[in-house]
């Protein structure tokens, strides 16, 4: 009877477990075999990792290695606003530390999302005071930020990127395939705390990191620039300003400046029109600046000597159907005293004997109405129509630097032009295109676009130019012991109804170089509508004597 | 099968069993390591960039312009100049170095503070 009983139980035991195993093997089956790629899908889910690398966006450089644009580390807050429970609370908390309205957080806070930007790009420090408030649900990813140490030094030259570290203006835009690098990423797994297993880190493609720029631009000079150009457009109650700075040997820009500027660093606080940089982007009539190159053309074509004689009309010289009038009455002038006294009806003259088609073939020789291919964006090249589509007045008014408009960059191409002994150099502000380990991968070597006059002829300019400063217009550029060669310019502007030239706007210019025996660099000064005095040789060539003097000094100690 | 080598089998699977337990172990901890490193390098990478930011910012043009005025500072060029430019040279390089007996060298460079020295080289 017991041996009978213990059978059936053992039976029984023996099924359940055959059931059980049978169960549990089909189920290890449906799991193993049916479902096994959704399980392993999950599983990879769960465990596997793609984790991208973001390449460091590159640095630019001056030319001393100083650095212009950093990259420095950021944070992004967000919230998991879904899974917040005190949303108000967390909104009082975080409107202090972000800077941000209560309500304009509540609302974001308030949205069914797992995801949402509380603020983008903040401060270490501020990370750090949203970490110590312990909210689990507001959450930090570490980024970099552009960060300009200069802040408005340079500003239109550098432009700026967007809050993903895109370029947007300047060189951040036009080198932005360079500099913002490639990124990479690699595969690894994760452990049940969602921490990554380093040591499984397998089919990894490194990130490049974007390339340097080295630009032929210096701090300093771009500071005395700016600072000058700054202190003249307050003094003058102008509009604006610009500055360039060029080597003439090379082309290469050492300082552009604009006014108004606006610093990067603070980009919200600044109208969108002063971002633009006006240097490469408008352009304006230049007026007697534009005079060089009516000289420059008489003279390389063997029209005139340096001492030949024209009648200047006494002040008034009825001409197209016009009256021109000098701004001071001359008579009998040589060439060289139509350039140093800036004789409009002089000017004409030489230019009606040089006709129409040899003044816009040198001015176009000169690289205006012509792009300079500078690597800045949005140039644009000017106006200077074809010879075919001159008025009967434009020979009185071209020749003098009106109906023509050109950007502040040709003109300190066509002046730098006459330095380099009528070599025509392309401007370039980036001299090289660096690794991180210091390797070149491309650089800008000095380019000469044309020769445009004979050297001769360019030292005959010169001469005229010197005397431009010593005794002509120029004066107020003279420097105690330093050889200055430059012109002065003064244009009316187009009334804004288009009915002919304002008497109360104008643009003044000095264009000039120094030492003008062995040039280290040519200048252009504008300003743009300044009050009470209007002229260049008042307004623009104070500003270009003091940043010559800083230049010549600065460039003396450091050779 | 004898107990004994029954035993055998069982230590042998339970030392790889424990082996590779182990070496699950340590693949976790290295990898709690090299994320440290990561951070750490990452770090410093940014405090370098915030460093290199600060020494751009503070030797500014327009910074030092405003603190000379602020300050108030009269200065101006001397008539003669003599520039001194301090060039960092590694350790390997310096004359001591080169030229010194080896026991000696590394003796004070035992008690030597710096790793890298600061030579000033006269320009003009």
């Amino acid at each position: 009877m017991y041996k009978k009983a213990h059978k059936v139980k053992s039976s029984f035991v023996f099924l359940f477990l055959i059931l059980s195993l049978t169960v549990l093997c089909g189920r290890l089956f449906f799991i193993q075999i049916v479902k096994s790629d959704l399980y392993s899908r999950i599983a990879a889910d769960q465990h596997k990792l793609i984790i991208p690398i973001e390449p460091r966006r590159g640095t630019i450089y001056d030319r001393n290695m100083k650095e212009l644009v950093s990259l420095l580390p950021a944070y992004s807050v967000y919230a998991v606003a879904k899974e917040l429970r005190e949303k108000a609370t967390a909104a009082r908390l975080l409107e202090p530390i972000l800077n941000l309205d209560k309500k304009f957080l509540l609302e974001k806070l308030s949205r069914n999302k797992s995801f949402v930007y509380l603020s983008r790009k903040v401060h270490p420090e501020v990370a750090d005071q949203i970490k110590d408030l312990g909210i689990d649900e507001i959450k930090l990813i570490a980024c970099s930020r552009r960060s300009y140490p200069g802040g408005e030094l340079a500003s239109h030259v550098l432009g700026f990127c967007d809050v993903d570290n895109n370029g947007l203006e300047g060189l951040e835009l036009y080198y932005d395939d360079y500099l913002k690098g490639v990124g990479g990423r690699y595969e690894t797994s994760r452990d049940g705390r969602g921490f990554e297993l380093a040591a499984l880190e397998a089919n990894t493609v490194l990130a490049q990191d974007g390339y340097d720029l080295i630009l032929t631009v210096d701090e300093i000079i771009q500071y005395m620039a700016q600072d000058a150009l700054g202190k003249a457009v307050k003094k003058w109650k102008a509009k604006g300003g610009m500055i360039i700075v060029m080597d003439p040997r090379d082309g290469g820009i050492l300082a552009m400046a604009n006014h108004p500027t606006f610093d990067p660093n603070h980009l919200a606080s600044f109208e969108a029109e002063q971002w633009r940089n006006r240097a490469v982007t408008d352009c304006f009539e230049p007026g007697s600046s534009f005079k060089i190159v009516t000289a420059a053309a008489a003279l390389e074509e063997g029209l005139v000597e340096v001492n030949d004689k024209f009648y200047c009309e006494e002040g008034a010289y009825w001409v197209g159907g016009r009256t021109l009038h000098d701004y001071r009455p001359n008579g009998w002038l040589t060439f060289s005293e139509i350039i140093v006294k800036s004789s409009n009806i002089g000017t004409v003259k030489v230019a009606q004997n040089l006709g129409q088609e040899k003044v816009w073939s040198f001015a176009r020789s000169f690289g205006f109405a012509r792009l300079t291919h500078v690597d800045l964006p949005g140039e644009i090249k000017g106006i200077l129509r074809e010879p075919s589509q001159w008025s009967k007045t434009s020979i009185s008014a071209i020749p003098i630097g009106q109906e023509v408009a050109v950007t502040a960059l040709q003109l300190v191409g066509a002046i730098s032009c006459i330095a380099n002994d009528g070599r025509l150099m392309k401007p370039r502000i980036v001299s090289q295109i660096m690794e991180k380990n210091g390797e070149v991968v491309r650089s800008f070597p000095p380019k000469i676009v044309r020769r445009v006059i004979t050297k001769e002829t360019a030292r005959n300019l010169k001469d005229i130019l010197i005397k431009v400063v010593e005794e002509g217009t120029g004066r107020r550029t003279r420097i105690a012991g330093k050889k200055i060669a430059g012109k002065t310019g003064t244009a009316q502007k187009v009334k804004l109804d288009g009915s002919g030239y304002s008497n109360t706007r104008f643009v003044a210019s000095f264009i000039g170089f120094a030492p003008a025996d062995d040039p280290l660099f040519s200048m252009v000064v504008i300003i743009d509508e300044p009050i009470p005095h209007h002229f260049g040789g008042t307004v623009c060539a104070p500003v270009f004597r003091e940043v010559a003097q800083g230049i010549l000094r600065y460039l003396e100690v450091g050779d | 099968m004898k107990p004994a080598k029954f035993i055998f089998y069982i230590w042998i699977i339970t030392a790889f069993a424990l082996l590779y337990v182990w070496q699950q172990v340590e693949l976790v901890r290295v990898s709690y390591e090299i994320r440290e490193a990561k951070c750490e390098v990452a770090h410093l990478l940014d405090q370098n960039g915030s460093l290199r930011y600060n020494v751009a910012s503070l030797s500014s043009p327009s910074r030092l312009a405003k603190e000379k005025s602020v300050r108030n500072l009269e200065l101006e060029l001397p008539k003669s100049l003599k520039l001194v430019r301090l060039i960092e040279v590694t350790p390997a390089k310096t004359q001591s170095n080169i030229g010194g007996p080896r026991g000696r060298r590394s003796i004070f460079s035992f008690f030597t503070l710096k790793s890298s020295q600061a030579e000033a080289n006269q320009i003009k």
